[in-house]
């Protein structure tokens, strides 16, 4: 999340003088989702994203006006390897990643199919801006503005993160932490009192 | 966050009031724009406030040799927004969504809804922030003007506002120094040269100057002059402001040095001259148009 101390601009509209206006902000914060990943070959693992961190960020905007859009700007697969020291060492030379999305009715979206990643790094951060699916990220959005809007089904407390996959070569071991990292811009409508 | 209140500034003894309406949270408007995109997002406030600081500063050229003449008066001026003004070309910030450059993007007087790029193939969007929804730049300003030295008269603007929570001290200072030319030649019509600089500091946000040479014309004609001018402007514009990243608590200052785009600038006008008041308005014809309007008390100009 980041914050701004920002009323240069306001200048303009004080110097404009009168009359309210409306304004439209768009803050924006990230939250992720993690996954503590150590198997030989095949594996899946939960990424959730408990609701409340979302509602807590979108409280940390401290905005007065009105939400009126949730968008998602970007997602990243942040992935640190050997991150659980009590378990062997990673030998993988690579992943084969799909990650889901579960909707409120239990019904999984693909976010990333198939998603390739050398692991030849101690950290790194994949930016899965070309390998992401729209109706997955269609399905995020659809889960954050819920959230937003305080309208989340009862009983759910998580957004369902899946993450799937296979190391290459097959049957070596994975030892990562897998962070799936969600750039969330909230679009709010704001009156700005005039003179 | 922190919370920012609106300070409404207005007309002080003819410049600016000060007050703080309700508490408004609009930090957020251009938390996109660290970079060049803010730059170009700022510059049309550049153009207008200096356009505006430039105007109204004469409306009659003649001085006499000798002799005491005082003008002391309340000048308004007008920066109409052009529709050009309200837009720019920016291309997308940050690692999150592909750099795509991007038509029609509102400026700081554009339009309040901001301007969403959607990818088709992933739904991700990125947002552009909004404007202000502006048409027009207003100003007043307190002028006296002092002469005369050998043809040569000076011409002060000055206000402030003591300092005001959340943003400082306001204040404008300007001068302005004209030398009668028509001393010289023999003209039908009175004519002198002048320069003016000011500067106006909006606590530690805002710090502008500009500076304008001109050549000056009038001619009377019974309670009526008839006033026009030839004028190169010169400014500049600091902005500057905090960004707080609430994942690593840094914070840092985000600054743009703006360069008002106004060069040339043609001034008509004409005034009323009803004994020592004076009634007056002029346009200004340059990249930042403006109207201007004053009304005071002088003793004796021609």
């Amino acid at each position: 999340m980041k914050k701004i101390n920002f009323i240069i601009v306001i200048t303009a509209l004080l110097l404009a003088g009168c009359g309210d206006k409306d304004v439209f902000l768009y803050p924006s914060f990230t939250e992720s989702g993690t996954a503590f990943v150590y198997h030989e070959g095949e594996f899946a693992e939960s990424a959730d994203i408990d609701v409340r961190e979302i509602q807590d960020a979108i409280r940390d905007l401290e905005t007065d006006g009105e939400i009126t859009d949730v968008m998602v700007e970007g997602i990243f697969l942040d992935v640190a390897l050997n991150a659980t020291p009590e378990q062997p060492a990673n030998t993988a030379a690579g992943v084969v990643s799909t990650i889901y999305i579960t909707g409120w009715d239990n019904t999984e979206y693909i976010l990333v199919e198939n998603l390739e990643i050398n692991l030849n790094a101690a950290t790194q951060s994949v930016n899965l801006n070309q390998h992401l699916k729209k109706p997955g990220v269609d399905q995020l959005r659809s889960i954050l503005k819920a959230i937003a809007y305080n309208s989340v089904p009862q009983g759910k407390n998580q957004i369902g993160i899946r993450i799937e996959g296979n190391t290459i070569p097959n049957s070596t071991f994975i030892n990562a932490k897998m962070d799936v990292r969600i750039k969330v811009v909230i679009e709010y409508k704001d009156e700005v009192k005039g003179l | 966050m922190q919370k920012i209140k609106i300070v409404s500034l207005f007309c002080l003894f003819g410049w600016f009031v000060s007050f703080s309406s309700n508490a408004q949270n609009v930090e957020e408007l251009v938390s996109k724009y660290t970079s060049e995109n803010g730059q170009k997002y700022m510059q049309p406030f550049a153009d207008a406030f200096s356009a505006n600081l430039n105007s109204g500063l004469f409306h009659n050229a003649g001085i006499n040799k000798l002799g005491f003449q005082i003008y002391l008066g309340i000048e308004t001026q007008l920066a109409v927004i052009p529709s050009s003004q309200k837009f720019m070309t920016a291309t997308t910030e940050g690692d999150y969504f592909p750099s795509t450059r991007v038509e029609n993007v509102p400026t700081v007087f554009g339009p309040s809804e901001g301007k969403r790029i959607e990818d088709p193939n992933t739904g991700l969007v990125y947002v552009f922030p909004g404007g202000l929804d502006i048409n027009y730049v207003p100003m007043i300003t307190p002028q006296l003007t002092v002469g005369s030295v050998y043809g040569t008269d000076l011409t002060i603007r000055f206000a402030g506002t003591k300092k005001i929570e959340d943003v400082g001290d306001i204040s404008l200072f300007g001068w302005g120094l004209r030398h009668s030319i028509d001393q010289y030649l023999p003209l039908p019509f009175s004519s002198a040269i002048g320069f003016y600089n000011q500067r106006f500091k909006f606590g530690d946000y805002l710090d502008a100057s500009s500076s304008i040479i001109s050549l000056q014309g009038s001619f009377s004609i019974q309670v009526i002059t008839l006033y026009g001018g030839l004028g190169y402007e010169m400014g500049s514009m600091k902005i500057s402001y905090e960004y707080e990243n609430l994942e690593n608590g840094q914070t840092e200052e985000i600054r743009f040095d703006l360069t008002p785009g106004n060069t040339i600038r043609l001034t008509t006008g004409f005034g009323f001259n009803l004994g020592p008041v004076n009634l007056h308005a002029e346009y200004n014809l340059a990249k930042q148009s403006t109207i201007s309007a004053g009304l005071g008390i002088g003793f004796g100009y021609k």
